[in-house]
């Protein structure tokens, strides 16, 4: 898949995992590992997409 | 609690201002300080000054009271950020592009360099972030008074105050130093990137401090959360107070449009942008600072919850410390929250003073024709960064006002949401217009105005309650809260919603239902790169010489400014000459050049105003040019239906048909001319055509054609060559293709391929040849015959002499039979050369045939050849010469018989009748013929055997062809041949032949 294209599915899909309805499945006074499960969600999407913009910009990078 | 002494705090504050200033005066000098990689690093950095005191202290007051919803803030530019290498990088080329220089002049630029539109965005983006301004103030003032406990002297004097002044002072040296705003600020950049890391290490610091300073780490403070029953619904949505759903979606929204459209995320994100591999780099590491950033404001608001009032929640991050006894991280995190509030005025005001002075003031200025327009932009600008930052400070000093302060964070959010259809659609719809931009911003502030500042100001108590009850003059279906009756939301989610619906219908309504004019138009192309950029059809922009440039520059830009701006566009040499292409883009260059200090649209005011077409005439220009453009597409379309047929005229035909350049070098080479020369057009391309003759015809056509430079074309049949090297006579006829002035473009030849031909004009020589040579040898055969009568009768004569011996009467009888041979001779010569006349009579073939094989039986036999007849049960009755059809039947069995001499030879006669004709056919299974024999056996003279005239065979095709029939030979070496003479026939019925039996 171009490169373009994958971005977007990459927002697309980070833009499905922090709204409604996915968040209710998290949205639970719980705790994993000793942190509520929501934050723990939400602190794990924010590094997957750190780390995916990481790759697309070492994809980017390597073909000027 | 622990105080700190007003004396020490202040000069702190000051030697850290103070600091500062040196970090941005040494990033201006020093070329260490520029290395790429830290180039890059301070641009992320910067961008960083997203996160304000609104971030530092808010956060977490927002955490203690609404629980999760401040992530949406950060999750959203992260979110968006994943976009950035291609979103955020073709804003940066199109702000580049067009030395655009905030986000108001991008959407006037977008719209055809409009003012009116310019100064709306710029009027507005300033009312919702002037008390964006006044919320940092205040951040800054309530932390001296947290930090200094109650000190009377704050009462008299508040260091705030300073600051802003400060600020204002620092923004105008290092920011509005140079009206060009398309310049690299890297002074302001470098101050702002080192706030950043302040405030990090800051925050970071005291939330580990909370964490496992006043805790026991994360899950010591999470186990207590999830075990108060009030705390935990803060770690979950959708459960009063924690957010709904419809506000998180809407912050995460209106979030990821202020991270790119903020007028400081603006300017600092693709304004002073260096390099788009700065924008990839920032894609993953500016949400990494928000990560960072955000790491601990759950446990700090949570152990202030537990710790502390609930009503401080703004403040836990200073006063945990303070009331934990660490004064020194308390000054820390002082100065973290003094970077975040500082770096956000600087970079705010800066980009509000631009957009204020270029879209508002400097039109207004050029309206009065005012002379140095370009110092004027440059103080006003000044004077603007001062007027913002003072109106910020009166404004958080307001008795009143707290709660909207507190909102405005979020409400500028909205507000400057506003603007991303205006330029999200601009970049990719090109018939988005200056009037649907006008209605769309217009219509979407109005409704941010009503339903979102409205009911702040009401709980301000500045407007009467009943207008969020009971609506306006009591239309309960106009209440700002709940518009046509939509309730539920909350305000957020319900001003969003409304404002950017209308604001996005009318955006896209009012452009549908317009027209472009043709500044638009060409605007519109160079933003969304739909069509030719800007320097392509430039139609509707004047020329302006060299002389009016320097004048120009010199009316509106003073002094030494003008200087350089003048030798920048115009280089060492004023006076050259320059084409009408060099002017016009030097006109362009000019124009830019001044917009990137005084903003695009006062840029095309200062250069169209004076010497350009009117609007109307540029708009007629820009159509002439469109419908040109039309037309050259359908001749294009034409030209192109006319060149196929041509090129598949040109492939279908059987002769070579080449086409050369004005030098002779070969361009095409129809198919059937690759078939000819057994090569294909790749391998030819280039070659001179001539490479195409015979090695002995170049220098010929040297002399006729090739030689004279303006030669007419040549015809003539001449020797080809192909690449294989084998030479074949054409035909070929060369004509040059000129231009209508008469130039030569090159040439087409045709050549034919003479092979064929000239072999069939060697065959009828050869026959007429043949033919004379039959008529002069009969001639000599007559001439012979008569003295040969006189010497046989003279023979006769001699035998019946007696007397004589035996010697003599052998040799006597050995002329006589050489006599008769040469009469043979001469009468198959004559035979085969008189007009031959055919006594026509009915014959029964089957009995004419009979009587051959049975003559030829005892020769056969001798032979030891088999000769049969095969049995016909019909009577074939035929119109034949019988005499000469019996000489051309024993001629071919005879042949045959001696063909086939040896035991077990076989001849086999048949003969057989259809659709009126008679097949003879004499089947043998002897030598057989080669093909060289086959295809000369007819021809007179032409003899297999020791002896023999060689004219039997072609005497039996001559009368048999005399008779209307044909004669065929199959045959092969060691195969036998079979002879089949065909001749017209009638057939007797059954009957009739049964009763001739009978």
């Amino acid at each position: 898949m171009p490169l373009r294209e994958l971005v977007v599915a990459l927002f697309v899909l980070g833009a499905v995992l922090l709204s409604w309805p996915f968040l209710t499945i998290f949205n639970h006074a719980r705790a994993v590992f000793g942190i509520p499960l929501l934050v723990l969600y939400l602190f794990a999407v924010w590094t997957a997409m750190i780390g995916a913009a990481f790759w697309v910009t070492r994809r980017l990078d390597a073909k000027p | 609690v622990s105080w700190l002494d007003y004396g020490p705090l202040l000069s702190i504050v000051v030697g850290y201002l103070g600091f500062l200033f040196g970090v941005a005066w040494a990033a201006e000098r020093s070329r260490r300080l520029q290395a790429p990689r830290l180039q890059m690093l301070t641009y992320v950095l910067a961008a960083s000054v997203y996160c304000t005191a609104w971030t530092f202290y808010g956060s977490v007051g927002l955490a203690a009271h609404r629980g999760l919803e401040f992530l949406t803030i950060y999750l959203g530019p992260a979110l968006v950020a994943l976009l950035w290498p291609f979103l955020l990088g073709r804003l940066v080329r199109v702000v580049k592009e067009q030395r655009i220089t905030s986000v108001s002049d991008f959407i006037s630029s977008r719209y055809g360099k409009s003012a009116p539109l310019g100064a709306l965005v710029a009027a507005l983006v300033a009312l919702g972030l002037i008390p964006y301004i006044a919320l940092q103030l205040q951040a800054v003032s309530q932390s001296f008074k947290l930090i200094l406990g109650q000190e009377t002297i704050l009462e008299v004097f508040d260091p705030t105050l300073l600051v802003a002044v400060v600020l204002g002072v620092f923004g105008i040296l290092f920011g509005a130093r140079n009206p060009d705003f398309t310049r690299i600020q890297r002074g302001l950049l470098s101050a702002v990137a080192v706030e950043s890391v302040v405030k990090l290490l800051a925050f970071l610091t005291a939330g580990a401090f909370v964490t496992w300073g006043l805790f026991g780490g994360f899950g010591d403070i999470f186990a207590r959360v999830l075990a108060d029953p009030e705390l935990s619904r803060l770690v979950t949505l959708g459960s009063p107070p924690a957010a709904s759903f419809a506000r998180w979606g809407a912050l995460l929204f209106v979030s990821m449009m202020a991270v790119m459209f903020l007028p400081r995320q603006f300017h600092v994100l693709v304004v002073q942008n260096q390099a788009e591999s700065h924008v990839r780099a920032a894609a993953w590491l500016f949400p990494l600072y928000l990560f960072l950033i955000n790491l601990f404001v759950l446990p700090i608001a949570f152990a202030g919850l537990m710790l502390l009032p609930r009503d401080q929640a703004d403040h836990f991050v200073l006063l945990l410390p303070l009331s934990a006894g660490v004064p020194e991280l308390a000054v820390l995190v002082f100065l973290g929250g003094f970077s975040a509030a500082t770096a956000m005025i600087v970079v705010d005001s800066l980009a509000i003073s631009k957009m204020l002075t270029n879209d508002i003031v400097v039109p207004i200025l050029l309206r009065y024709r005012s002379g140095d327009i370009y110092r004027a932009s440059l103080h006003s600008m000044r004077l603007c960064i001062i007027v913002v930052v003072f109106l910020g400070y009166v404004w958080a000093m307001m008795a009143g006002g707290h709660f909207l302060l507190v909102e405005m964070g979020l409400l500028s959010f909205v507000a400057v949401t506003q603007c991303a259809p205006a330029i999200l659609l601009g970049l990719a719809w090109p018939r988005g217009n200056r009037r649907g931009a006008f209605a769309g911003l217009s219509a979407g502030f109005g409704l941010w105005f009503y339903t979102l500042i409205v009911p702040a100001l009401v709980k301000e108590g500045f407007l009467s309650a009943a207008i969020l009850s009971h609506g306006p003059l009591g239309l309960a279906w106009l209440r700002p809260t709940a518009l046509f009756g939509l309730d539920g939301l909350d305000s957020v989610s319900h001003g969003l919603f409304w404002s950017l619906l209308v604001n996005l219908s009318a955006f896209v309504l009012v452009s549908l239902a317009t027209r472009q004019d043709a500044e638009e138009r060409l605007q519109a192309a160079a933003f969304t790169g739909r069509f030719p950029a800007e320097d392509g059809p430039s139609i509707g922009r004047s020329i302006l010489s060299p002389p009016e440039i320097e004048r120009l520059v010199h009316h509106y830009v003073g002094g030494s400014e003008a200087a350089v701006l003048a030798r920048e566009l115009l280089g060492d040499e004023p006076e050259r000459e320059r084409s009408a292409r060099e002017l016009l883009e030097l006109r362009i260059r000019l124009e830019k050049r001044l917009a990137a200090s005084l903003g695009a649209a006062a840029a095309r005011f200062i250069v169209e105003d004076r010497f350009a077409l009117s609007t109307g005439q540029a708009e007629q220009l820009v159509e002439s040019f469109q419908e040109l453009q039309h037309s050259l597409r359908t001749t294009e379309e034409e030209a192109r239906r006319t060149e196929h047929l041509l090129a598949s005229v040109v492939r279908s035909v059987d002769d070579c048909i080449f086409t050369t350049d004005p030098h002779g070098r070969l361009l095409t080479l129809n198919p059937a001319g690759q078939r000819l020369f057994e090569s294909v057009e790749s391998e030819l391309a280039g070659a001179p055509w001539w490479e195409l003759l015979g090695k002995g015809e170049r220098g010929r056509l040297d002399r006729d054609a090739r030689a004279t430079g303006a030669w007419r074309g040549w015809k003539g049949e001449i020797r080809a060559r192909t690449q294989g090297g084998r030479e074949f006579p054409v035909h070929l006829a060369l004509t040059p293709i000129l231009d209508r002035r008469g130039h030569v473009l090159g040439s087409v030849g045709v050549l034919r391929d003479l092979t064929e031909q000239q072999a069939l004009q060697r065959r009828l020589i050869q026959q007429e040849k043949l033919a004379s040579l039959g008529q002069m040898a009969a001639g000599v055969a007559h001439e012979i015959r008569n003295p040969l009568g006189g010497i046989k009768i003279a023979m006769g004569v001699l035998q019946r002499y007696d007397g004589q011996d035996v010697l003599t009467r052998e040799m006597i009888e050995s002329v006589r039979s050489g006599i008769a041979e040469i009469e043979s001779i001469i009468s198959q010569l004559l035979d085969y050369t008189r007009e031959t006349r055919l006594d026509r009579q009915h014959y029964d073939l089957g009995g004419v045939l009979g009587q051959v094989v049975q003559g030829l039986g005892e020769e056969a036999r001798a032979r030891g050849v088999t000769l049969d007849l095969e049995a016909y049960p019909n009577v074939v009755v035929a119109p034949v010469d019988g005499q000469k059809i019996r000489q051309v039947f024993i001629n071919i069995i005879r042949n045959a018989v001696e063909a086939t001499e040896r035991p077990g030879g076989r001849v086999a006669v048949r003969c057989e009748a259809h659709d009126g004709r008679v097949i003879v056919a004499v089947t043998d299974n002897g030598v057989g013929l080669t093909a060289e024999a086959r295809e000369k056996m007819f021809v007179p003279f032409f003899t297999t055997k020791p002896t023999g005239t060689g004219l039997g065979l072609a005497i039996v095709k001559k009368i048999v062809e005399l008779h209307g029939g044909d004669i065929r030979v199959d045959s092969a070496p060691a195969q036998g041949t079979r002879v089949r003479v065909t001749l017209p026939a009638g057939v007797l019925d059954e009957a009739t032949s049964a009763d001739r039996r009978g």
